[in-house]
């Protein structure tokens, strides 16, 4: 689908003949086809502009290793900072706190709120023994409280009995009293999915943080997301403080740009990838797949690798 | 219009007046890849603009009006009205697309209009396999007046499907609107089973599905244009629908599908509600992209 970065950079890479270090002249050269790989991955434009001003630093000047092309030098240092930017793997969800521990979900529409509540939940249940309620707080959008009672049979979760007329400022708070008085260790709350720009329903996720108190607030996102992922990251994490994301449909064939863009406008940990719409189908991040996703290049990162070792 | 008014102020914050030279070529084609037009189809249109005036003294305004201009070349000649043949009936409208792009409440703000329209209209619940997407279409239909065909989650789609078409027939229905599951073009197996739907159609009478609508998630980057290139292949998609472009997403890649497909696109959905379905309209769209008022 894509030309790979390493196919444009091919070019380049036996152009430059540079020996020594890398010239400031060998490293735009090498960045201008950087920025389009990770404008056609849809990092955003904004993130792609820091990001390469972060690689110009660190590349010119840098000593070449001997039988790599500065080309290929350049590649790795980006590489290296994609995956520092992306963040650490196996930041999981923290259930450090008083149980009930609340964990919130939230996001734009059919992003996979409820699909990975209930994933979730099944992964606390089966792999961390915990006890789980979930509940579905969106009285919007149709057969919504249903499908989550669904998910609650086929995993065998507690869900929290539909109460019809109910608010979901209401249903949250009814949930974690439901969650002290039965004994449960983790509460979701899925909520309904929202626009970042219609102001009553981001007043009203804020009123339900308020009324739940969630240790963790995560949100949801397609990994197919363009350049609005830095707008509508942005948004959430400032009218709720989000803990952390996950990115759904990671299955897909897209590059997942959009992982780079909400990682760096927020600073917030990619906990978990959403990889299938089966309830087992969720992973742990991995930032360094994720970056030879986005670049298409893992072959030169393992020469260059491969060149280090051998000093 | 919240969209155009965010990116008016970005292009009148580029220019007072000034010449059109490279520094402000890449500025504008930086705004056009912010919509998510995509590298090459911001560059096709920057280039145009270059070759019209470069080295002019251009406002914002007129940069704004010209790349507007440009926009809606690509996109008037896909922005057409849904025409149903009731010759046929039912005419069979199949509704395909990635999970969550919209389907199932993109047929009901069309079922609305249809039978607002005075036309009888059937659905068929054709997502067997989401938890409650089968509920989910039972409320639309209801809204919407509608009759409704369904079996149990895990049954077969395609035949489903077949039930819907010979139960539609029989009630004397003009339009019957089929939903599936939502699928990635990438899972071959999920794409055979749509191939298979679409097989069975076609041997109740040979014209169906007479239309296939595809959903396009307005957020999405340019992973849709593949979304597009996969489900037309596999279902023979006819028309197209941008779903959510209530949010910031503009939905630019729309731009690089048109020039590159030029399958008609019948819709916009615009909220969640029964009336939130518009028809496309070129020029507006593109003025959203290049950031002029209407
Ligand atoms: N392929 C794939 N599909 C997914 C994944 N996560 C969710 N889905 C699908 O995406 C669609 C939407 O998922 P939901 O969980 O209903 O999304 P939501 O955010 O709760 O949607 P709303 O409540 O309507 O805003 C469904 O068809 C899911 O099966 C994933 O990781 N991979
Ligand atoms: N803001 C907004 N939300 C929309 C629009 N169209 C659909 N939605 C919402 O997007 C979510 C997913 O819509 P669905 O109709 O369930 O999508 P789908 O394609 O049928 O999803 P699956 O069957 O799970 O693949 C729901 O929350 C809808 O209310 C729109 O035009 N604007
Ligand atoms: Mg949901
Ligand atoms: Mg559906």
């Amino acid at each position: 689908m894509f030309e790979t970065l390493q196919d444009r950079l091919g070019a380049i890479l036996n152009g430059l003949t540079g020996r020594g270090s890398l010239s400031e002249a060998d490293v735009s050269a090498a960045l201008r086809e950087v920025r389009r790989a990770l404008l056609e991955a849809d990092v955003a434009l904004e993130v792609v502009r820091s990001f390469t001003d972060a690689v110009r630093e660190k590349a010119v000047g840098a000593e070449i290793l001997k039988s790599i092309k500065p080309g290929q030098m350049v590649v790795k240092i980006v590489h290296d900072e994609l995956v520092a930017m992306l963040g650490s793997e196996g930041v999981s969800i923290d259930l450090n706190a008083a149980a009930p521990v609340v964990i919130m979900m939230v996001g734009l529409q059919g992003s996979g709120k409820t699909t990975t509540s209930g994933k979730i939940a099944n992964r606390l249940k089966t792999r961390d023994k915990k006890k789980v309620l979930m509940a579905s707080l969106d009285t919007r959008r149709p057969a919504a409280q249903e499908q989550l009672r669904q998910l609650g049979v086929q995993t065998g979760v507690d869900t929290l009995p539909i109460i019809a007329g109910q608010s979901p400022t209401d249903i949250a708070a009814r949930a974690v009293q439901a969650a002290k008085l039965g004994g449960h260790d983790v509460v979701i709350l899925d909520t309904a999915g929202r626009t970042h720009i219609d102001e009553p329903l981001m007043i009203e996720m804020a009123e339900i943080k308020r009324k739940s108190n969630p240790h963790e607030i995560l949100l949801v996102a397609d990994a197919l997301t363009g350049q609005d992922a830095v707008n509508l990251a942005r948004n959430f994490d400032d009218r709720v403080g989000i803990t952390g994301l996950v990115l759904t449909r990671m299955d897909g064939d897209g590059r997942g740009g959009a992982a780079l863009s909400m990682r760096a406008v927020t600073g917030k940990p990619i906990k978990l990838i959403g990889v299938g719409e089966k309830m087992g189908e969720l992973e742990e991040f991995h930032p360094r797949r994720v970056a030879d996703r986005i670049l298409g290049m893992g072959d030169i990162v393992s020469l260059v690798e491969k060149a280090a070792e051998h000093i | 219009a919240r969209t155009s008014s965010h990116l008016t102020g970005q292009i009148t914050g580029l220019f007072t007046k000034r010449k059109l030279d490279d520094a402000t070529l890449q500025d504008l084609e930086d705004l056009l890849i912010q919509a998510d037009l995509g590298v090459e189809t911001a560059l096709r249109i920057t280039d145009t603009l270059a070759a019209e005036r470069y080295g002019k003294d251009v406002t914002g305004t007129d940069v704004g009006r010209i790349m507007a201009g440009e926009i809606t070349k690509v996109l008037e000649p896909v922005a057409k009205p849904l025409e149903l043949d009731l010759s046929h009936k039912p005419h069979v409208i199949l509704v395909v697309g990635v999970n969550g792009t919209g389907k199932t409440t993109t047929i009901g703000k069309l079922a609305a209009k249809l039978s607002g329209a005075g036309l009888k209209v059937m659905m068929a619940a054709g997502d067997t396999f989401r938890a409650a997407a089968i509920e989910q279409l039972h409320i639309w239909a209801e809204r919407t007046g509608s009759d409704i065909v369904s079996s149990r989650l895990g049954a077969d789609a395609a035949g489903l499907a077949y039930e819907a078409y010979e139960q539609a027939k029989e009630k004397k229905s003009d339009v019957l609107i089929i939903d599936t599951a939502g699928r990635l073009q990438n899972k071959s197996e999920l794409m055979a089973e749509l191939e298979k739907i679409v097989r069975v159609l076609g041997k109740l009478d040979p014209d169906a599905p007479h239309t296939v609508l595809q959903t396009l998630d307005a957020t999405t980057g340019q992973n849709a244009m593949n979304q597009v290139e996969i489900f037309r292949n596999v279902a023979g998609v006819s028309g197209l629908i941008m779903t959510k472009l209530d949010g910031t997403a503009r939905g630019g890649i729309l731009v690089a599908i048109a020039a590159k497909h030029k399958l008609p696109v019948y819709f916009i959905g615009v909220g969640e509600g029964i009336d939130d379905l518009e028809p496309f309209e070129a020029r507006d769209f593109a003025q959203a992209i290049a950031g002029v008022e209407a």
